[in-house]
């Protein structure tokens, strides 16, 4: 069985889990409330970090429409 | 209008011989993306505006040279990373490596067990979302760990473009990964105690 750093390293990592490290790490869930929990804190910190990404769309298209003008405008220009 | 595939000989002749629908087509493709990472680095629009004008700048002084060895993305993304990084420190932001070992070392035992168990995850929310201080955890990693966590989670990009953006091996991203995942819930677990 995988210690609680192990497991705690193996998720953070963002690596695509095997077949066996996958079951090892769902069977240490099932025991372990503070790996459970460190894995779903993981989780919430990504999908808040995506959603407040996703709120500045608008300003990121925006500014990528003058950008693309200016460095077409530019290259016209040489 | 003809449609370039981007990783071609050909294509690159064309980038290289000033053909204007060439270029077009790879300024059109590409700057979003490129804006994208910069306000993933933590940019602010004028910022990543700034940037992303200096890297195509840099992609037209040095296009001439460019063999074609990686992908055209993967070369502009690289130069990215490298003019962020020289913006970051002109804005005195974080740049230095963190100290990385508080996160593993501070939480588990001899025995690698937690010392003392995380939050529920419905303490932990409420804090993040009321307190909102995510922005402020994301700004304290150095440009690298931000750039590899935007790439990754956010962009969903693939592990091997991201090693050759970075110039890093795949255990280097993995622990990079890992090291700015635990230095987020570390930061924001002390700042919800502070």
């Amino acid at each position: 069985m995988k210690s609680c750093k192990e497991v705690a390293q193996l998720i953070a990592s963002g690596e695509n889990l095997g077949f066996f490290e996958k079951v090892s790490v769902k069977m240490h869930f099932i025991i372990c409330k503070g790996c459970r929990r460190y894995h779903e804190q993981q989780e919430l910190i990504v999908k808040e970090i995506k959603e407040r990404h996703d709120r500045k769309i608008s300003k990121i298209q925006k500014t990528s429409s003058e950008v693309e003008a200016k460095v077409l405008e530019n290259l016209k220009k040489d | 209008m003809t449609k370039y595939n981007f990783s071609s000989p050909e294509f690159l002749e064309k980038i290289q011989s000033q053909d204007h629908q060439a270029i077009e087509q790879l300024v059109s493709t590409y700057t979003n993306h490129l804006v994208n990472a910069a306000f993933g680095m933590g940019f602010n629009e004028s910022d990543a505006s700034e940037l992303v004008q200096t890297v195509w700048a840099t992609f037209f002084q040095k296009v001439p040279t460019f063999e074609g060895r990686s992908h055209v993305r993967t070369y502009l993304f690289g130069i990215l990373y490298n003019k962020g990084k020289e913006l970051y420190r002109e804005r005195n932001k974080h740049t230095s490596e963190l100290d990385v070992h508080t996160f593993f070392e501070d939480n588990f035992d001899d025995t690698g067990h937690w010392v003392q168990k995380p939050h529920t995850p419905d303490e932990f929310v409420n804090q993040v979302q009321t307190l909102g201080i995510i922005e402020d955890c994301l700004n304290r990693l150095p440009e690298k760990y931000r750039l590899a966590f935007h790439m990754k989670e956010i962009e969903e990009n693939n592990s091997e473009d991201i090693c050759n953006i970075l110039n890093i091996s795949a255990t280097n991203l993995r622990v990079i990964l890992y090291r700015a995942k635990a230095k987020l819930k570390d930061c924001v677990e002390r700042k919800m105690h502070a």
